[in-house]
């Protein structure tokens, strides 16, 4: 009877659409990239990376060629570092390029990966008149002050009194001069890059003494697997064709300066640069 | 008036055999033929009245089924017992636990069903000497199927994979680049290789990222020569090799960080170590 196979017809449908929705697809939400606009989430607080108004420095390029790759209108919205996983996870941002360290632990918070676009490792900002600070011991009793959930600021230096966090690593080097604080901790790059701003008040000392080399990439939200291939693939040529202009153009004095703080004479792609190996191992986990 | 002279072949059967069929003996036999086809066995070397009374049953007055006298019932019961305990012997030497209970009991019972047709006294009256025969035969024909079957079975057993249930990795815990762990098992099965899979997992998740970027190098401890070290990625096995004889394998596993982050602290974990031959 015509009217008793309608439901049935119905119900076959309805299961195809279930079907079709939750099999095979890595986007349970759709694309993070389907739009013509994609919200960045940016910081200026890092010399080098992203700094100055307008927006300048490697994250900015990394932000530009992603953009330029999928035709898409980077739309930078800047943020601090405590809203970065919160506001990717949220939706209110589709991606973040903002010195964004790929870890375990931001995996297990649901933080997918593409990347990394540069390595850096970590070192102390002092104040330039400053010579106590000449081995990992000369820490013991020294105020250190980080900037709040970055790597840096969960990082336990052994001896030092860590209390001082800032909302931005500019909040650390403001306590820095005001004498509230004798060091800051961060990324090693960021740090040089604070320190030519200011060459006669700064100095960095004890690069890779403590902490962990840094892989910055780019954040989005997991189950956006293919998203995260997609921008992959951008980063790799990024790396290969365009990464070596836009390093020597935003950190120029970079690798002069940590050779001269660690006594080697090595070349800044070694330092730097991702290897092919570590963007497979460590992007696109989720 | 004279019965008319017999014909050739009359005459040669009525000479023969006076007239009384005799089992076993085709017509027109010659008195020697007739008492070595009258029940004489390869090796009895009987007399015709000797090979006719072996085929006459003991127990029952059942007359032997056609084509196997006493005496080969004699020597296939002894093959069969001797076969049965060396299968038994050899059962119990390289098999343990159940398959050592079990391949017991199959034998045992071989055993005893040869035994029974070797002894006829042994064999209750209820049971027709046609039934022993027969069930001797069965013991032989699983006799010949388990040696048969034997070489198989032993190179299976000889080359399957053995997991480890036992072993022990020290100072595993927060190990930085150019640490090692020390690894101890023994083994306890002939293998040309001991399998090792390990976990790597960072120290402290959230201020960097280790793990997946870490190498193992894995150097036997315990060997009469220095060896290469085996060189693990991230998520594969280790797979080492065992020297001829070697019961127990001691291995130092050393942290290997490609760019030397001299704090990036990972923890070793195993999560299984198995004995095989390819």
């Amino acid at each position: 009877m015509p009217a008793a196979r309608h439901p049935a017809k119905a119900a076959g449908l309805l299961l195809l659409a279930l079907a079709t929705a939750c099999g095979g697809s890595s986007s349970p939400a759709g694309s993070v990239l389907s739009g013509e606009r994609v919200t960045v989430g940016t910081i200026a607080d890092a010399p080098g990376f992203d700094f100055d108004v307008p927006a300048a420095g490697f994250d900015i390029d990394v932000m530009h060629a992603v953009g330029a790759a999928l035709d898409k209108k980077m739309v930078p919205s800047p943020i601090f570092y405590k809203d970065r996983p919160g506001q990717l996870l949220d939706g209110t941002l589709q991606l973040v390029i903002a010195t964004y360290s790929i870890t375990q632990g931001r995996n297990d918070a649901g933080i997918d990966f593409a990347g990394p676009y540069m390595v850096s490792p970590q070192g102390l900002l002092v104040r330039k008149t400053d010579d106590t600070f000449r081995s990992a011991k000369d820490v013991r009793g020294k105020s250190v002050c980080t900037a709040e959930d970055t790597t840096g600021g969960g990082t336990d230096i052994p001896g030092a009194h860590m209390d001082d966090q800032q909302p931005t690593t500019q909040g650390c080097v403001d306590q820095l001069a005001a004498g509230n604080t004798d060091a800051v901790f961060s990324d090693w790059l960021i740090l040089d890059g604070f320190m030519h701003l200011h060459p006669d008040e700064y100095k960095v000392v004890l690069p890779n003494v403590f902490g962990q080399l840094q892989y910055l990439g780019i954040g989005l939200k997991k189950g956006h697997h293919a998203d995260c291939l997609k921008l992959n693939g951008v980063l790799t040529n990024f790396l290969d064709k365009q990464w070596a202009t836009d390093f020597l153009t935003d950190f120029p004095y970079a690798i002069k300066d940590y050779n001269q703080q660690t006594g080697q004479a090595r070349d800044y792609q070694s330092v730097f640069k991702p290897t092919s190996s570590e963007v497979q191992r460590l992007s696109c986990k989720l | 008036m004279s019965e008319p002279p017999l014909s050739g072949d009359d005459a040669g059967a009525g000479a023969s055999t006076g007239s009384v069929p005799v089992p076993g003996v085709p017509p027109g036999a010659t008195p020697d033929e007739a008492g070595t086809a009258a029940g004489a066995a390869p090796g009895d070397g009987g007399s015709a009245d000797t090979s006719a009374a072996a085929a006459e049953p003991a127990d029952t007055g059942t007359p032997a089924p056609p084509g196997i006298s006493a005496g080969s019932l004699l020597a296939l019961s002894v093959a069969a017992v001797v076969w049965t305990v060396v299968l038994l012997s050899v059962a119990a030497v390289e098999t343990d636990g159940l398959s050592r209970v079990f391949a017991g009991l199959v034998v045992l019972v071989g055993v005893v069903v040869a035994v029974l047709g070797l002894f006829p006294p042994l064999r209750p009256p209820s049971i027709p000497r046609r039934t022993a025969v027969w069930a001797v035969v069965a013991v032989l024909c699983a006799d010949g199927l388990v040696t048969a079957g034997w070489p198989l079975w032993s190179y299976h057993r000889a080359n399957t994979v053995v997991t480890v249930p036992d072993w022990s990795l020290r100072g595993n815990l927060g190990l930085l680049p150019k640490q090692s762990a020390t690894f101890q098992a023994k083994v306890t099965a002939h293998r040309k290789y001991v399998v090792i899979t390990f976990e790597v997992t960072d120290t402290d998740r959230t201020i960097g990222t280790c793990a997946p970027l870490t190498t193992l190098d894995v150097v036997p401890a315990s060997t009469t020569r220095p060896q290469q070290p085996v060189q693990v990625a991230p998520d594969t096995r280790a797979k080492i090799r065992l020297e001829p004889g070697q019961d127990e394998i001691t291995l130092t596993v050393t942290v290997v960080n490609p760019r030397d982050d001299a704090n990036c602290g990972v923890n070793l974990q195993i999560s299984r170590v198995a004995l095989s031959n390819g």
